[in-house]
Parts: C-alpha cells; sequence; structure tokens
C-alpha cells in the first residue's frame, strides 16, 4: 500500500515537472454584448498543459437584456456563469491550424422584481448546466496578425426551478481576429452568431454577441495564436 | 523502484508524445469546415440563413462526407404571415394574427469532388431532417395570463403551429482559391425537397419544399 501510494505521488510529480516544463499559462480579460446581455464581462484562465492540449476556467457576469427563465423572457437581471474550457489542437500546417473545443459549465441567472411592482419582494434565479463543444479553425495571415473561424453548438439545460433544454444552437458561427501587441499581450476581436431552439418553442430562435478583450501571457514562450471563442 | 521507475517513463513518454510537432505529418484523410450564410427562395418572400458544412475530405480529395445544417430564423427573417387561429379563436381581440416562421435543417453530407484548374467543384447530397415553425411575435408574446407563448400557441394553432420533417438536398458549389493556403470561397446553389412536415398555416406542406437554396461560403481545410 505504502509502496503503491509512493508510486503515485512520484507519478504525479513527473507529470507535473514534465508538463510544467512545456507549460504555459495566459489570462484573457474581455468585454461584449449580445442578445442576450446589454454589457457582459468575460475572464478566463487558460493553461498550456502541452502543445497539443489547452484546459482553463471561464468565468462570465451579463447584465440581462433578454433571457429565459422556466421558458419565460426576463429583460432585467444578471446572468453568471462559470465553464472549464479545453482545447485539443487536431491539425496544424503552415498557416492553419484546426482545434476542437469542449467546455462544459453551468450558469446562474436572477431577477429581481419579476413581478414588476416596483418593489423588491421576491427574487426568481434559475441554475443550467451547459455543454459546448465545435471546431475551430485559426489562419496566420502574419507574425502578428490571425483570423479565426468555426463552429459550436452550445446547450443548456435548465435544471432549476424546471427541467428543460432552454436554448439550443445548432450551429453557433464564429469569426474573429487577433493582433499580437507585443510578445505578452494580443487583442482580440470576436463575434458569434447562429440559429437556437429549444424550450418548446420558447427560446431566443438567434443568438449573435460581439466581444472584443486582449490577452496576456504569463510566461517567456512565444504567444499561442489560438484564442478560444465565448459569447 | 522497478515499478516507480517505469512509472515514470511511461509518463514522460505519453507527455513527450502529446507535446510532439507533428505538423508536417502529411494524411490521406483531410477535413474541411465551411460556414456560409444563404437566401431561401420561397413562395412570397426571400428568407435568410446561417449554415455550415464540416466533415472529412477521401480518397484523395474526391468525396467530402459530414454535417450539414443551416436555419432560417426569425428575428433574421422579418416576413409575417396571417393565420386564422385553429376554430376561429380570437387572441387578444384578434381574429387574425401575424406571425413569423423559422426553420432549420441538419443532416449527413455526401459530396463528390472535382477540380477543374484551381476551381473546385463539389455536388452535395444531404439527407436528414428539419424542423420549423409558426410563432407569434412582438407584444403578441406577452400572453394575457402570464403563461408560456408556446401553451399559446399550441392552443391557438390546435399544436400545429410547428412540426417536424424529412429533408433531401441536392446542390453545387464552386470554390475559388485565396492567397491563403487552405482556405477558399465560394457559391452554391441547392434543390432543397422536404416531406413530413405540415402545420395549420401550411397544411399542403410546400412552404420549405420543392424549393432553391443559394449559398455563400468560405471554406477552409487541409
Amino acid at each position: 500500500m505504502k509502496k503503491t501510494f509512493r508510486v503515485g505521488v512520484w507519478a504525479i510529480l513527473t507529470l507535473v515537472l514534465t508538463a510544467k516544463l512545456s507549460a504555459q499559462s495566459m489570462v484573457d480579460l474581455s468585454v461584449g454584448t449580445s442578445h442576450q446581455d446589454n454589457f457582459f464581462a468575460n475572464m478566463a484562465y487558460r493553461y498550456q498543459v502541452s502543445n497539443k492540449f489547452r484546459v482553463g476556467i471561464e468565468g462570465q457576469y451579463g447584465a440581462a437584456k433578454y433571457r429565459l427563465i422556466h421558458a419565460k423572457p426576463i429583460t432585467t437581471g444578471y446572468a453568471t456563469s462559470l465553464g472549464l474550457p479545453l482545447t485539443i489542437r487536431l491539425f496544424e500546417k503552415e498557416q492553419i491550424r484546426l482545434d476542437l473545443y469542449a467546455k462544459p459549465g453551468i450558469r446562474f441567472q436572477g431577477v429581481l422584481d419579476p413581478d414588476n411592482n416596483d418593489e423588491r419582494d421576491s427574487v426568481l434565479t434559475s441554475m443550467a448546466f451547459s455543454f459546448e463543444t465545435g471546431l475551430l479553425v485559426t489562419i496566420n495571415v502574419s507574425e502578428k496578425v490571425n483570423f479565426q473561424s468555426g463552429v459550436t453548438f452550445p446547450l443548456f439545460l435548465q435544471t432549476q426551478p424546471s427541467s428543460l433544454f432552454e436554448n439550443v444552437y445548432p450551429g453557433l458561427l464564429h469569426f474573429g481576429g487577433n493582433y499580437m501587441l507585443s510578445t505578452k499581450t494580443t487583442a482580440f476581436v470576436k463575434t458569434a452568431f447562429g440559429p437556437a431552439v429549444g424550450g418548446g418553442g420558447d427560446t431566443q430562435k438567434f443568438g449573435w454577441s460581439l466581444q472584443g478583450g486582449i490577452r496576456y501571457v504569463l510566461g517567456t514562450k512565444p504567444m499561442p495564436s489560438f484564442v478560444e471563442p465565448s459569447f | 523502484m522497478k515499478k516507480i521507475i517505469i512509472a515514470i517513463l511511461f509518463i514522460a513518454a505519453a507527455n513527450t508524445l502529446f507535446s510532439q510537432q507533428n505538423t508536417q505529418k502529411t494524411s490521406k484523410v483531410g477535413w474541411f469546415l465551411t460556414p456560409e450564410v444563404g437566401a431561401m427562395f420561397l413562395e412570397s418572400h426571400v428568407g435568410n440563413t446561417v449554415g455550415i458544412s464540416f466533415g472529412l475530405k477521401l480518397w484523395k480529395d474526391r468525396i467530402k462526407l459530414g454535417i450539414m445544417g443551416y436555419g432560417r430564423s426569425g428575428p433574421t427573417n422579418p416576413a409575417t404571415f396571417a393565420i386564422t387561429p385553429y376554430n376561429n379563436q380570437t387572441y387578444k381581440g384578434q381574429s387574425t394574427l401575424n406571425v413569423r416562421a423559422d426553420w432549420g435543417a441538419f443532416g449527413l453530407m455526401i459530396a463528390p469532388t472535382f477540380h477543374i484548374k484551381k476551381i473546385t467543384v463539389d455536388v452535395p447530397i444531404s439527407y436528414g431532417g428539419g424542423a420549423g415553425g409558426f410563432y407569434l411575435v412582438g407584444d403578441d408574446r406577452k400572453t394575457p395570463d402570464g403563461d408560456r407563448v408556446s401553451v399559446w400557441e399550441n392552443k391557438l394553432f390546435n399544436g400545429e403551429d410547428a412540426a417536424f420533417g424529412t429533408m433531401t438536398e441536392f446542390g453545387i458549389r464552386a470554390f475559388f482559391p485565396t492567397k491563403i493556403k487552405g482556405m477558399t470561397y465560394g457559391a452554391g446553389l441547392h434543390y432543397t425537397l422536404i416531406s413530413g412536415w405540415k402545420t395549420l398555416y401550411d397544411p399542403s406542406g410546400d412552404f420549405y419544399n420543392n424549393k432553391l437554396r443559394a449559398s455563400l461560403l468560405i471554406n477552409f481545410g487541409s
């Protein structure tokens, strides 16, 4: 038992050490607007485990414009989400690169005064699990500039106050561009749009977002060109 | 001690493998990813669509095999359609309602591919499903009793506000090269057949059936 434990500790230490040698981490800060939110702020920490794998944690806070709780629209309130994005590089040759993207997550929404009686006498909240997967293409136009496109398939399963597939996006298109400001800093813009279904018809029908931000690299290695999508 | 050495060697080897740059490898199987915007030439108007096709290129780029899908969403298509509710019901005092339409199709795609000089031409044949319907819009989405809109839509249209159908589509697309290797742009024309889709507004099911669809494309691929 003691020996097995020792083997395990050594194995984990070796994994961390060898991963750390090729590792790099980065922080993304961005703001945007969308069909759902008047304004949202997004913050993400990403860890480049190897040349192919990247994992991270991403949080977003939005001031609601048109969201749904129990398939009924809310036009004020908040939405907070937390996700664990994962990317796997599938292909890279010359200027073009293809990544597989996946992000499980959780989302909380709430609105004060849901009955609009001008008194904050009640709060309506919801919780949903989300899962998004897709394919992203990066094209390096020059050493400093690249642009990205691709498709993701986000889905939201509301679990409280009722259980239903609230929003399913059967093909959200992504377009974006990144400009390297320095060896450690990149500015990016990204947009996403596509049809939405779900909620027995009580859905947003179409989704879009526009977002801009900065990536800062915590390390000394060259800037990785790929920027994850979010909306 | 032996176990420790084996474990270290195994993990180090696995990690090195993950880290390895294999960018110069050539593969017999390629890939494509093609976002598109399009237009559906329907009876009384032109519908705006957003779509995608993606998958694998096989047999030295002679066949594309993948998934295709597109949506004609209500918010990007302001056209409305006048409908009389089932059994002459009224809604907020109205005996005729102006509704919007939405539609989405998703299917498997096989596309024989040809190269004519620098132009790539493919012939996508798709088979799958489609779903869509007609929905209340604007202030009509605020229901009199605060219930869900879909509950009212079901009641007003006798459950025939939306439906599923089978989609078959034949197309031809041409792609032109750009200065960037791996990226082309193009246009396509598609003929769409929908069967089994029937709603109260369109009992014949011809709203999307037997129609042409055009697409503008950006194509990425190996």
